[in-house]
Parts: C-alpha cells; sequence; structure tokens
C-alpha cells in the first residue's frame, strides 16, 4: 500500500485539521480501498471514490465562492 | 520502396513541419491501427489482469478528497475567506483538473481497441496541460 502522498498531505495541512473526524475516517477509507481486491471489488470501490469527489468537488467550489464574498 | 523514396521526394519539397506522414499524430495513429487490425490483446485485456491501475488512479482520489476535506474544514472554521477563498478555489480547480486527466488516462488503459486508447490518452493530455496553466 502506497500512502506516501497521503502521509505527506499532513505536513501541510497541519495538525489540528488533520485530527478532524473527516481525516480519521479517510485514513480507514484508505486502508479499506488501497487493500489487495479483486477487479470487481477495485473498480466498484473506484467508482465510489469518484462520484463522492464529483459531488464534493462542486459542494467545495459553492462553499469558497461564498467564503471569497467575506 | 519507390513509393517510401516518393514520400520522402515530397516531403523533402514542403516545410519539415508541414510533412503530414511522418508526424507523431501520423505515426501513432498508423501504429494503433496496425495493432487493431493484427489482434493484439486490447488494452482492457491486459489492463483486466491486475488491480495496481485501479488502486493507483484510487490513491489519487483519495489524495483529492485529503485535498478538499482539508479547504472544506478551513472553510468552515473561518480560517478562509476573501482573496484566499479565491486562490483555493483557482488551486482545487486545478487539482481537479489533474484528476480527470488521471481518469481519462485510466480509461485509455482499459479501452477496447487501441485507436480508442489514443483518443483518451490525447484527451488526457490536453486535459493536463490545461490543469498545469
Amino acid at each position: 500500500m502506497n500512502l506516501t502522498f497521503l502521509l505527506n498531505l499532513l505536513k501541510v495541512v497541519g495538525s489540528t485539521i488533520s485530527q478532524a473526524p473527516q481525516f480519521i475516517a479517510l485514513y480507514h477509507e484508505a486502508v479499506a480501498t488501497l487493500h489487495p481486491a479483486d477487479q470487481a471489488t477495485a473498480k466498484a470501490a473506484l467508482a465510489d471514490i469518484q462520484a463522492a469527489n464529483d459531488a464534493g468537488h462542486a459542494a467545495l467550489q459553492a462553499k469558497l465562492a461564498a467564503a471569497a464574498k467575506f | 520502396m519507390k513509393r517510401i523514396i516518393a514520400a520522402i521526394a515530397l516531403c523533402s519539397s514542403v516545410p519539415l513541419g508541414g510533412c503530414a506522414l511522418f508526424t507523431p499524430s501520423h505515426i501513432a495513429n498508423t501504429a494503433a491501427s496496425a495493432a487493431d487490425a493484427v489482434g493484439v490483446p486490447a488494452p482492457a485485456i491486459i489492463a483486466n489482469r491486475t488491480v495496481l491501475d485501479e488502486h493507483a488512479l484510487t490513491a489519487l482520489e483519495l489524495a483529492y478528497k485529503a485535498e478538499r476535506l482539508a479547504l472544506e474544514t478551513a472553510v468552515d472554521a473561518g480560517l478562509l475567506k476573501g482573496g484566499n477563498a479565491t486562490t483555493a478555489s483557482t488551486l482545487d480547480n486545478r487539482a481537479y483538473g489533474a484528476l480527470s486527466a488521471a481518469r481519462a488516462a485510466y480509461s485509455a488503459g482499459n479501452a477496447a481497441t487501441y485507436s480508442a486508447a489514443l483518443t483518451q490518452a490525447k484527451l488526457a493530455i490536453s486535459q493536463a496541460l490545461a490543469a498545469i496553466k
């Protein structure tokens, strides 16, 4: 399992944010989805996180647009 | 042989950039068509023998998720606003663009034919270039 990128990201986001519940859940998700799996399971996990990222990107852009007005 | 000599003669009579026979795109299209024609196993057949490509893209998707969660948490905590929020928005769009390029590259590796893979790879490259502008 290669989590180097994610581990390096912790240095950037800082200790406060990295201890948020969302980040703890993300690490559990990383361990689960990157564990060796069969082709169908790996494709399904990939499709799930892609859908979450598409929706999350749109939501984040809306939040940032609102925050930019302050 | 006469055809090759004629092609070289034709190309030498025009500026190098104008020779359509030896452009990288032409060579790639010819190679992809030839691979499809002789029945070389499709990219999807080879890619489905391993989950490494799925794991590689999943790791990238997780990395993007970590980035967007960090930004979202910072907005919720009131740490990110005004011009900094605008900058963060631009950077997030850039990261999402690069992610889209990686998704297109993954699709190319799982294409039904080499010609389809080539088309998708070109899309991935153009998206990657757009993402770093």
